[in-house]
């Protein structure tokens, strides 16, 4: 019995130290930095879906987590490669007698069905100052670029996630003279 | 009891404080010296966390705080902008890089402007001041010299005769310091592109067929490019077996790219697949 009560005494004893080991680890790496929630809400690039457009059309898969925060999806996101949104775009696209130039940026959300959504719309100049573009350029390019048959479903191992996508419009004149990432 | 409530007042108490805003933080009891040291262990002491999660940020604000002269830390801030298509962000924080170490960091904003942006001539513009700048080397931002880069630009541009007098540049260079096959391949592959695109096939060959030497054989673009040539020229044979080595390499993971971003002129399998159909319409029409 004395024994039994000996081991359960070292038992707890390891458990603790085992907890404060991993609390004092997860503290020093993580818990002890500070954040200033009044300047930065939320990580850069994070999406309110509140407020993005086209927010009511398709929802979000599972609890709602958001995958490719980090750079988007360039390599994975196209439906069919770059190439072929590419092709998609320019084949679309009509000037319309728009003649601005610099950037429309779109920063967005597609769920785990392969579906675009929450949409924020960045109109650039080319001095990379934001700025208002022709309403109907800009409408059109949401309206290619919310188009679902241009994007591919995401898996992480064999399960299908949300994740996070932009595409950049550089436009000269009117036209699109490059599409990025 | 009264203890352990006590006890938990101090630690409520300690904690508030604790969490207390850093902008009321002042390190001007400390010196120059002090607050560089500092600056430098805040940034680099949270150099794990997420790129662009507040935490990050918080700390790198935190850094410049104690010491506006850390420009590693400056450069940092812009980095998740710039990464997640937010260019108005991007572009004031880079520029006050710049102005923090303009010897530094003036070559890495053209860098930007070149690949995230395709802005060739503001990328140019950044390239050229290194040159006054730091008169007496040439810089290399992310690795390579801005003459390559600057081939890169003028590519972009179009302007075939400038792109490919800075390759001859870069590769005369680096053939003189470390020998020909210290030169990286993109920069054959791409002044092979320029030659091909200015019209000057032979040109174009001799600089891919370097891209595919020094490449031991594995390059899906250089294959491309030159079975692309061979096929104008009606060599129609030795095009097919390029145009399928380049498949094979192609889907052996042996073709241009960039992490980030397409890289400039990025061959797709739908590019080599529509080569091979040409190709093979062409032999059927000898035969």
């Amino acid at each position: 019995m004395r024994i039994l009560k000996i081991v359960g005494w070292i038992a707890l004893s390891a458990l603790v130290i085992c907890v404060a080991l991993f609390a004092f680890s997860y503290y020093n790496y993580f818990g002890k930095f500070p954040e200033d929630r009044n300047k930065y809400s939320d990580y850069i690039g994070h999406i309110d879906q509140e407020t993005a457009l086209l927010n009511d059309v398709f929802t979000l898969c599972g609890e709602g987590a958001i995958y490719k925060t980090h750079h988007g999806a360039p390599k994975d996101a196209y439906n069919g490669g770059k190439n072929t949104f590419k092709k998609r775009v320019l084949e679309s696209y009509k000037t319309n007698g728009a003649t601005e130039s610099g950037y429309v940026n779109f920063r967005f959300l597609i769920n785990c069905e392969g579906n675009p959504g929450w949409f924020e719309v960045l109109e650039i100049d080319m001095n990379y100052e934001k700025t208002n573009h022709n309403p109907e350029m800009v409408s059109q390019l949401l309206s290619i670029t919310s188009d679902p048959t241009n994007w591919s479903i995401y898996k992480v191992g064999e399960d299908p996630v949300n994740y996070y996508h932009y595409v950049s419009y550089r436009i000269e004149n009117g036209k699109i003279t490059e599409i990025l990432p | 009891m009264e203890k352990l409530l006590k006890y938990c007042l101090k630690s409520a108490l300690f904690i508030v404080l604790f969490s207390c805003n850093n902008s009321e933080e002042n390190f001007d009891h400390l010196s120059q010296a002090e607050r560089q040291k500092l600056s430098t262990e805040v940034f680099d002491g949270g150099s794990h966390l997420p790129q662009g999660s507040v935490k990050s940020m918080t700390r790198i604000e935190r850094a410049i705080a104690i010491d506006p002269g850390n420009c590693d830390a400056v450069r940092e801030l812009s980095v998740a902008y710039l990464k997640r298509g937010m260019p108005d962000k991007w572009k004031p924080q880079m520029d006050k890089t710049v102005e923090c170490n303009p010897e530094i960091w003036t070559g890495y904003r053209g860098y930007n402007y070149l690949w995230f942006y395709r802005d060739y001539k503001r990328a140019i513009a950044d390239f050229n001041a290194t040159d006054s700048i730091t008169p007496d080397f040439t810089e290399a931002p992310q690795g390579h010299s801005v003459d390559f880069w600057r081939g890169i630009a003028y590519l972009g541009l179009k302007e075939y005769a400038q792109s490919i007098s800075y390759f001859d540049k870069h590769i005369a260079k680096e053939t003189a310091e470390s020998g020909e096959d210290w030169v990286e391949q993109e920069a054959f592959l791409y002044k092979g592109i320029a030659h091909y695109e200015n019209k000057q096939p032979e040109k174009a060959l001799e600089s891919l067929n370097k891209v595919i030497h020094y490449s031991k054989n594995l390059t899906a673009d250089g294959k491309y490019y030159k079975a692309l040539i061979l096929a104008e020229q009606q060599n129609c044979t030795k095009a097919l077996l390029l145009v399928n080595e380049a498949i094979a390499d192609f889907n052996n993971g042996y073709f241009n790219s960039r992490d980030y971003v397409e890289t400039i002129r990025q061959i797709y399998m739908e590019d080599l697949n529509k080569l091979k159909t040409q190709v093979d319409t062409c032999l059927a029409a000898t035969i």
